[in-house]
């Protein structure tokens, strides 16, 4: 067994949680409204196709937290994802050059502070690379591995929420400097 | 179990456990920036509101000129009149952060002192605290006019005759919020900071 193998398994069950929690926001009938108004922002604008395509990546995210897990369905699932990360990618970064500043990024649901801004881009780059390590086959979750795969995704889950806090502060910090 | 494993166990519970106490970090020094946004002038006014037309008036200053306040500016500068008294003790200790911003912002802005009371008083505090050089208006009407109830209070009038800002002052960054208010044209940087934020209740609500 290699690393690259173990961080597999850590990265599949770290996916599995950002995806689940992706998917509930957008297929939330609460949330309708701020994505039907986030997808106009990203130009977007008829109603009926911005809440289908919000239900409609809701489910493939669902759909890619579970298949993420299986051995067998891991590799194409982890194509897919990175194909979707890079979708969400490019939409920001064409708004960032476009001059768009004051758009929230939809990534965290309604009530995230979270806005498009050039270090969210080198999250997601980063979490596209990240991902791009699924493609291999994991370890198969061994028994004695199990506690330490465990504990790697939940360390990567607090590490992608502190990095999500710390860039919704530098962006309150730019607010404050701003002013 | 033999000693690797429950040193590596223990070391992911040490990893997790501090990763869960950095994560609190970051949500509490979140949560403080919501607490300390800065706070603009406190915009309380019952006669005029941000976005109307000033009130035109044209009084004497003690100086005995002629001072227009409010209307369409003839020097295409804006104005901003400072409501103090002799018997103001903020007033008092504004008067140098009043006069440096008033100074560093002459560009574009000149600065009206108004007051009201006995016209001795206000000469000797004048005299006292250097203001000359800028116009003293003494009215009661002046006040009634521009609805101030509290003091130290400012009024940013711009260059069309509209109220771009206003508020009780109490320091300097106050001052400076009147200005920030104008020049991103929102009522106060309250306002501004709410609109930055998607959770309005979140800040401190000071308006």
């Amino acid at each position: 067994m290699d690393l690259l193998n173990f961080t597999s398994d850590v990265m599949a069950l770290f996916l599995m949680w950002l995806f689940v929690n992706a998917s509930i926001h957008k297929l939330q009938v609460d949330n309708r409204n701020y994505y039907q108004q986030l997808f106009s922002d990203y130009g977007l604008r008829n109603k009926n196709i911005a809440i289908a395509l919000c239900y409609f990546l809701g489910v493939v995210e669902m759909t890619l937290a579970f298949t993420i897990l299986f051995e067998a369905t891991r590799s194409q699932a982890a194509i897919l994802s990175v194909l979707l990360l890079s979708v969400y990618l490019i939409g920001m970064t064409v708004q960032l050059i476009q001059g768009k500043r004051d758009m929230s990024c939809g990534c965290s649901g309604a009530n995230s502070q979270l806005k498009i801004s050039w270090p969210l881009i080198i999250r997601n780059g980063v979490l596209i690379v990240l991902t791009l390590n699924c493609t291999l086959p994991g370890a198969g979750f061994p028994p004695q591995l199990w506690f330490a795969v465990l504990m790697a995704s939940g360390f990567m889950i607090l590490t992608y929420s502190c990095v999500e806090n710390l860039i919704v502060n530098a962006q309150k910090i730019s607010i404050l400097r701003a002013y | 179990m033999d000693f690797i494993t429950v040193s590596n166990s223990a070391l992911w519970i040490i990893v997790i456990l501090q990763s869960i106490v950095i994560y609190a970090l970051t949500r509490q020094v979140g949560v403080l920036f919501e607490r300390v946004a800065p706070a603009g002038a406190l915009a309380i006014n019952q006669t005029i509101e941000v976005g109307a037309v000033a009130p035109n008036l044209a009084l004497q200053s003690l100086a005995s000129t002629l001072v227009d306040v409010g209307g369409k500016s003839k020097n295409n500068k804006s104005q901003l009149l400072f409501f103090v008294s002799p018997d103001c003790p903020v007033c008092k200790t504004l008067l140098p952060a009043l006069k440096s911003a008033a100074k560093a912002e002459q560009s574009w802005i000149d600065l009206i002192l108004a007051s009201d009371g006995k016209q001795q008083d206000h000469a000797g505090f004048v005299k006292q605290y250097e203001l000359s050089e800028y116009p003293y208006i003494v009215s009661e009407l002046l006040g009634k006019s521009y609805g101030v109830a509290k003091l130290p209070y400012g009024v940013v009038i711009d260059e069309m005759g509209k109220i771009a800002s206003m508020g009780i002052i109490n320091s300097r960054e106050h001052l400076d919020s009147l200005f920030e208010a104008k020049e991103r044209n929102v009522a106060s940087i309250q306002a501004y900071m709410q609109k930055d934020q998607h959770n309005e209740e979140k800040f401190v609500e000071v308006k």
